[in-house]
């Protein structure tokens, strides 16, 4: 990918996880380096390894019926989408997009999960159908954009842990080629037995704190959460590049030399036109567990050595398809705010690796170049560049 | 910067078989596949399932071995549309990927859930979990083409599959890749029969005169810069969401306006469901034989508007011809497309 084409900007954004609903509220969390990491207490996880999660610090579904009443019994996930659209278009009243791009691996999944259980048990299926369209990954998005009057062709893209930032990245080809002028892009995905059944047969979630770079680190914590963005030409943060790769060493594992998540955040550097060592921070997929973060660490020290790296997964948690958006928001936090959020529950890093490592408490730095990567299942390598415009 | 790209070549696997030409005939002949039965809750659904023998032979293929069937359905077509379009090892190497699928792989996910409602939520399997994601067929499909590029999935409604076609076509306007293989996929399962069965698309039997039998395959495309003897994409677009019946037919009349059409080949993605006559009204200033492919093909979600998509470009290749192919999904996507054999 060639560096160049129009200028493209990031003009309005808003973010919720574990750390809170609003921006404000997030920001202060990240600074603070506080965690918000609690017993399940949305589905059974009897039996399971882990039985925790970075859950929302309250339901969103006060929040979500505020904005608009009908929307209390829509999905946690809906919910979730409609509180951060309307937080990123406050300002934005007039935004028309001409396209929305989301990323999501389990979409409406607690209430398509209703379904599943209800057909599987012999269950009255012709009532427990109506709720199926909620389970359409496009549902919550489309739901929520209708509230504001939005109706653009919405694009959804389900690329494992990676989906956010490549659904960031696709607005910054669309915007800077010419192609679009608006675009709303982001992710969502909250919480679902389904989905934590799964890693924890993976055996990829941990029974006790995430500890994501740590040498005695020992898997990840899931959590939820959503963040959008309003992209345009203009605006206080610059989208500076996007770089993919796709390893395909193995469904679930990566190279373990890192050479997947190398590409992509040197693909990303390339179309930025950006030396690895002008890059002030990265802020890493960093999931906690012992092979994903050493691949990373291999990656990041190949690339951008000199660069100062966090992962924000012990604070939050991991929130899968939402992932790369929420941190491509603490991103935008971090270059507005002047600070870089830290790795929580760090111990003493790996042997071997020299990265520097914000541990423990947030730094106070003047960073204008910052990277955030996203890796998921399926290979999926994303690195998108953000700087101060 | 034009817009127009060709298709260099196209593949898919459906009920009726895998080749291109014989499935096209049994289509224009009205055949219907062998059909068979879902069952779930007491309930029964008819559907149009892949026979095994058009599977592609995944031995080879290691990551395939436990891989879900909606990957193998993927696969086989996209090998075809790659051989189909000529490209060099390397130029494969470097192909971009755009997976598009309605339900994902639904029955590995059915299984999985299945497990849990019978044994607990600590009895998933750690063998089903990661083809459950939606991304597995389209990484599946790089590993086999060894291409480090990005390879994306994207979920929604049948308009899914041309929003992919209007991704590639950006992708190849941007630069961002020299070819694009796009593929859409859907697996037959008893939960998406039953929960699709509340939209009053699907039929249950073959004589039934409303609804369409589901069914599932795949279809591909290989997209790439435009050759004058290969099918072209004049335009593709998405159009707006809707919400009801009636911005249902406003969301494709849309689109179909801002273009000067004459199209001697329509094909609609509608016939015999509640969503017919909005359909038509959109279209039905347009002269164009008609070419129904799901009384053949059944409703198959993103694989048989992909299958459109293949089935109007083998038209063009074979005769002068334009094609618009219209989709209208059940869940608010439309789109549409025009191919072109020039």
């Amino acid at each position: 990918m060639k560096s160049g084409g129009l200028p493209t900007a990031i003009s309005g954004f808003g973010c919720a996880c574990s750390l809170g609903f609003q921006v404000r509220e997030v920001a202060q969390s990240l600074r603070s380096g506080s965690a918000h990491v609690v017993p399940v207490d949305l589905f059974s996880v009897d039996g399971c390894q882990a039985q925790t999660a970075a859950q929302f610090p309250d339901s969103p579904a006060e929040l979500a019926a505020w904005i608009h009443p009908a929307a209390k019994r829509w999905s946690r996930a809906a919910q979730s989408v409609l509180v951060v659209l309307a937080e990123a278009l406050q300002n934005h009243t007039n935004f028309q997009p001409d396209v929305v791009i989301v990323g999501t691996t389990s979409g409406g999944m607690d209430l398509g999960e209703t379904f599943y259980r209800r057909a599987i048990a012999g269950g009255n299926l012709e009532s427990a159908s109506r709720r199926v369209r909620s389970y359409l990954p496009q549902t919550p998005v489309l739901d929520a954009l209708r509230v504001f009057g939005i109706r653009a062709p919405v694009r959804v893209i389900s690329n494992a842990c990676a989906s956010g930032t490549n659904a960031l990245g696709m607005a910054w080809h669309l915007v800077r080629s010419g192609q679009a002028n608006r675009v709303i892009a982001g992710g969502y995905d909250t919480l679902a037995q389904l989905v934590y059944a799964g890693f924890d047969c993976l055996k990829a979630s941990t029974p006790e704190l995430c500890r994501p770079f740590d040498a005695g680190r020992s898997g990840l914590v899931l959590g939820e959460g959503a963040a959008f963005f309003l992209i345009e030409r203009e605006g206080p943060i610059k989208i500076a590049g996007y770089g993919s790769a796709t390893d395909t060493h193995h469904l679930t594992q990566p190279h373990p030399s890192g050479s997947g998540p190398a590409t992509a955040m040197r693909r990303a550097l390339e179309a930025a036109n950006c030396e690895p060592d002008a890059v002030d921070y990265i802020n890493a997929h960093g999931t906690g567990t012992p092979q994903n973060d050493a691949c990373e660490a291999a990656a990041i020290q190949s690339v951008c050595p000199e660069a100062a790296v966090s992962s924000t997964k012990a604070m939050t948690g991991h929130t899968l398809g939402a992932a790369g958006a929420i941190e491509a928001a603490f991103c935008a936090i971090s270059i507005q705010q002047q600070f870089l959020p830290p790795t929580l529950n760090f111990r003493s890093p790996d042997l071997g690796v020299s990265l520097d490592f914000v541990v423990n408490a947030s730094r106070e730095t003047k960073s204008r170049k910052v990277l955030s990567n996203s890796f998921g299942f399926g290979g999926a390598n994303a690195s998108i560049l953000f700087e101060s415009a | 910067m034009s817009n127009t790209v060709s298709i260099l070549g196209a593949g898919w696997v459906t009920p009726h078989g895998r080749s291109l030409p014989e499935v096209w005939k049994k289509i224009l002949h009205g055949e219907l596949p062998r059909c068979e039965t879902l069952t779930l809750a007491g309930k029964a659904w008819p559907c149009y399932r892949v026979d095994p023998s058009s599977l592609p032979e995944t031995n080879a293929v290691p990551r395939l071995r436990r891989s879900g069937h909606i990957s193998h359905l993927a696969l086989g077509a996209a090998i075809n549309a790659v051989e189909a379009a000529n490209l060099t090892e390397e130029q494969k190497s470097q192909l971009a990927i755009l997976f598009a699928t309605s339900d994902g792989g639904v029955t590995y996910t059915h299984r999985f859930f299945a497990e849990l409602g019978v044994r607990g939520p600590a009895a998933g399997s750690p063998l089903l979990f990661p083809e459950t994601v939606y991304n597995a067929a389209a990484s599946h499909i790089a590993a086999y083409f060894h291409s480090d590029r990005e390879a994306t999935a994207m979920v929604g409604d049948a308009a899914v599959a041309l929003s992919a076609i209007a991704t590639g076509r950006e992708m190849l306007s941007s630069g961002l890749a020299e070819h694009v293989l796009i593929v859409a996929a859907n697996e037959c399962d008893a939960i998406s029969a039953a929960g699709y069965s509340r939209w009053n698309f699907l039929c249950q039997s073959q004589d039934d005169p409303v609804g369409n039998i589901f069914s599932e395959g795949a279809a591909a495309i290989v997209l790439g810069p435009h050759q004058r003897k290969k099918p072209a994409i004049l335009w593709c677009e998405e159009g707006r969401p809707y919400f009801s019946q009636h911005e249902a037919s406003d969301s494709l009349q849309e689109i179909l306006t801002r273009h000067k059409i004459s199209p001697s080949l329509v094909f609609p993605s509608c016939r015999r469901t509640p969503m017919h006559n909005l359909e038509e009204e959109a279209t039905n200033q347009l002269d164009g034989e008609r070419i129904d492919l799901k009384k053949s093909l059944g409703e198959g979600l993103a694989f048989t508007a992909m299958a459109q998509i293949v089935a109007a470009s083998h038209h063009a290749e074979t005769s002068p011809q334009t094609a618009l192919v219209t989709v209208l999904g059940f869940a608010s996507g439309s789109a549409a497309a025009y191919v072109s054999s020039r």
